[in-house]
């Protein structure tokens, strides 16, 4: 049977230096807010006990169960119910969490070790004085990635936007080795490439990074749907879309690695932009064909950051994707979240915060014509509407009933369970009663 | 000041019903009905109803209430806003273990 199992890279540091799972285990309360990164994993707590850790966005993913009486975990949903347990006997360790568990189902704890500053409100200083902070830990955070990765070679996502552009930039100045990839989805031979595509190119040309140019059809899109329900964890449709187009460059990237043959220990790892889009609140619905999608709650882009942000904690549109394919992934704004989230709520609250904001962070190294873009959504692809795998699967009638059906029936449970897995962004997790008492439920 | 349970059920359902466009001859809505598996808030909702309910009552609602069965219904929400503003009278460390924090608003 199986007992555990972490396949997902766990990526820490203590400060500015690289550490791992040991030394996080070994250390004090007040120590364990100074690590960071992206992890989740198993180990002993000082009094004996399974100790269950994730970081504090939930970039990582671990699920666990008592049931049948022992503890068994994984970063992936599916290892367990191959071990027969239900959908209902599953639990996430929240993130910024360890969950610690005793002999018995009283000694159970929950705990929480790392959290995000948001600005509280009160006076704010220049958005040239936040532009500075970031700048600088964009730059310490690309430090620490290089001390972590070595000569390891690396593949950015790159869409042609704002955010991947910034990446893109920084690992082609920190990196020794870096490639770009995107993705178009074209399902005729004389169509154009997408417009992200085609901004990707320009920007990798200028940057003097070489990209790979993934292209794909709708029919080999459709196949990949389930794959991607299974290991990005979600059925939700902004997470199912996005993470197709990364199932797609998995896939390619996998395949070609497969052919060459990567150095042993020399395992490629992909950076992306992700998490910047939650981090600045910087999503609006899309209208396709009169019909609205990503709909998002109508509250002030700086409340509802907390919750898109909270939101990180379920889906598994990237890292899991990706470990699928056998790649590493890391995702630098979540290594230094604590710099967005300490901007107050007016930096991002126009439509262009995010342009402005990265203007003054990356001045010319980030290319006008990206600046002056429109915003597209990943999983569109293009401004114009109707276009990449929302507009496809709009089109195929597959809408968020299907998927969430669709989910339910490949992890084998009921509509209500697969309904009860996520709320307001959490995977579901036990309960902690006020004054230390537990209510584990398990 | 704190205001009675009756009370924050009556201003949590005037929200629901004027939010969520439940109709007053709707004869399935009740405070007690599971508002998540009836149909009448959803995910995208749900947050909205959250911070309906932080700013109305001066609270923040902890995540650990979020799978709790009272959070399902209105009259279990009104037994948690009022838990909590019991809580956040009862001085320093009121209220520890909560995930998130009142001043985790932008």
């Amino acid at each position: 049977m199986m007992n555990g199992r972490v396949q997902v890279a766990n990526f820490i540091w203590h400060g500015e230096r690289v550490s791992d799972e040991e030394a996080w285990l070994e250390s004090s309360d007040d120590e364990r807010s100074r690590f960071s990164g992206q992890f989740a994993f198993e180990g002993a707590d000082r009094r004996g006990r399974s100790v269950l850790a994730r970081d504090r966005l939930g970039v990582n993913k671990l699920f666990f169960t008592l049931a049948g009486g022992s503890l068994q975990w994984s970063n992936f949903l599916l290892d367990l119910r191959r071990e027969g347990i239900g959908l209902d006997q599953i639990w996430s360790v929240p993130s910024g969490h360890s969950v610690h568990i005793g002999e018995t189902s009283e000694d159970f704890e929950l705990r929480k070790h790392a959290s995000l500053p948001y600005h509280q409100g009160g006076e704010a200083a220049s958005p040239e004085h936040y532009a500075r902070d970031i700048r600088a830990g964009l730059e310490r955070t690309f430090e620490r990635i290089a001390g972590a990765l070595g000569d390891r070679p690396v593949f950015v996502t790159m869409s042609g936007g704002l955010d991947s552009t910034t990446i893109a930039s920084l690992a082609r100045q920190y990196l020794p080795d870096v490639q770009g990839v995107t993705f178009s989805l074209t399902d005729h031979h004389d169509e154009e490439d997408s417009e992200d595509a085609r901004f990707a190119m320009r920007v990798a040309e200028d940057l003097d990074i070489p990209i790979r140019l993934v292209r794909c059809t709708t029919e080999s899109i459709m196949e990949l749907l389930d794959e991607v329900l299974l290991y990005g964890q979600d059925y939700r449709d902004f997470n199912v879309h996005c993470g197709l187009v990364n199932a797609v460059l998995g896939r390619e990237i996998a395949a070609t690695l497969a052919s060459t043959g990567p150095e042993p220990g020399n395992a490629p790892v992909l950076l992306t932009g992700d998490t910047m889009n939650e981090l600045m609140a910087d999503y609006s619905a899309v209208d396709v064909d009169g019909r609205l999608f990503y709909e998002l709650p109508r509250l002030d882009k700086g409340r509802l950051r907390r919750f898109l942000v909270n939101g990180l904690d379920s889906g598994d549109r990237e890292v899991g994707i990706f470990a699928r394919y056998g790649l590493d992934t890391i995702q630098p704004y979540a290594l230094c979240a604590e710099l967005y989230t300490a901007l107050p709520g007016s930096l991002i609250a126009e439509e262009d915060s995010k342009q402005a904001l990265v203007k003054e962070v990356m001045g010319d190294r980030v290319p006008e014509y990206v600046l002056h873009r429109p915003k597209v959504r990943a999983q569109a692809g293009d401004a114009a509407a109707g276009q990449g795998i929302l507009g496809a699967f709009a089109r195929a009638g597959i809408d968020q009933a299907e998927l969430t059906s669709r989910f339910a029936r490949l992890f084998d449970a009921t509509l209500d369970e697969t309904k009860q897995l996520i709320r307001t962004g959490f995977y579901r997790f036990p309960n902690r009663l006020p004054g230390g008492q537990t209510h584990a439920g398990l | 000041m704190q205001v009675s349970e009756a009370t924050l059920t009556a201003r949590i359902e005037k929200f629901i019903r004027e939010h969520f466009d439940v109709p007053p001859e709707d004869p399935h809505f009740n405070t007690g009905i599971n508002l998540w598996e009836e149909g009448y808030v959803d995910s995208v909702g749900v947050v909205e109803l959250i911070a309906f309910l932080e700013t109305e009552f001066g609270v923040t609602i902890p995540e650990r209430h979020l799978f709790s069965p009272d959070f399902t219904k209105v009259e279990g929400i009104a037994l948690i806003i009022r838990e909590l503003q019991e809580e956040r009278g009862g001085g320093p460390g009121a209220g520890d273990g909560a995930l998130g924090t009142a001043a985790e608003v932008g």
